[in-house]
């Protein structure tokens, strides 16, 4: 009998056999209590100019607040200032990063290929190489 | 240390998990990658083939959870587990979707 498993008890149980985990969540808002977080930790919270991934995206910064994760907001498919003034607006008070929109991320995606392998030197995956190393000097 | 990614579906979050993993990889970090969405696509984005993506065996498949809490070393899980992925990462499956089924 299968039985899910939760994010928490997997993180919980291999975190320490792992010198690094990225973990992509579940879509949406979940709950981070029962998280086990420690200060080194990092939430990376993916937005777009759009109100409904805004909406989401406060409230995951928001609650990673409460338990006391440090936050990184990821604006994808910013194509203007406007843009990104709305993103800015919408999680103010968190660090922004934006992520030019690269039209061969999107091909990537498209024939199920990953980024880095289609699209190495796009001005989507250097931004985030970036991003990578600002998560990583703490 | 871990780094979690999260956003509402559709935005682009595991493109992002996944070029992390990667470029961290490359950069000498030992990356163990987490799928914890109901829609598991990560292998995918990690550069993994679909058919070595459909047969990656989530973890919750083989395992009871009361078990699991008690029996499985960490190591344990990622030998039995883990998936090789592009770049030395190891990838994890949490959960196979859930299909609702006629009754």
């Amino acid at each position: 009998m299968c039985s899910t498993l939760s994010p928490q008890q997997l993180l919980g149980k291999v975190e320490s056999a792992s010198e690094l985990m990225v973990c992509d969540l579940e879509a949406g808002v979940t709950t981070l209590d029962r998280f086990p977080f420690s200060p080194t930790d990092r939430m990376v919270v993916v937005v777009d100019p759009t109100v409904n991934a805004l909406e989401v995206g406060r409230r995951v910064a928001q609650l990673a607040g409460e338990v006391g994760v440090r936050v990184l907001v990821v604006a994808n498919r910013v194509e203007s200032r406007e843009d990104r003034a709305v993103v800015e607006a919408e999680l103010a008070g968190h660090e922004v990063v934006v992520v030019p929109d690269d039209p061969a991320i999107r091909l990537a995606d498209r024939d199920g290929r990953a980024a880095l392998d289609v699209a190495a030197d796009g001005p989507g995956v250097r931004a985030l190489a970036a991003l990578a190393g600002r998560l990583t000097e703490g | 240390m871990k780094i979690l990614v999260a956003g509402k579906g559709g935005v682009g979050k595991t493109v992002v998990a996944a070029t992390l993993a990667r470029v961290l990889a490359r950069a000498g970090h030992q990356i163990v990658a987490v799928d914890a969405d109901a829609n598991p696509t990560l292998a995918i984005a990690l550069g993994l083939t679909p058919d070595v993506a459909e047969s990656i065996v989530p973890v919750s498949d083989r395992i009871d959870k009361q078990i699991f809490e008690h029996e499985h070393s960490s190591e344990g899980i990622l030998a039995t587990f883990g998936e090789d992925a592009p770049d030395g990462i190891r990838l994890l499956v949490a959960n196979r979707l859930q299909v609702d089924t006629p009754g």
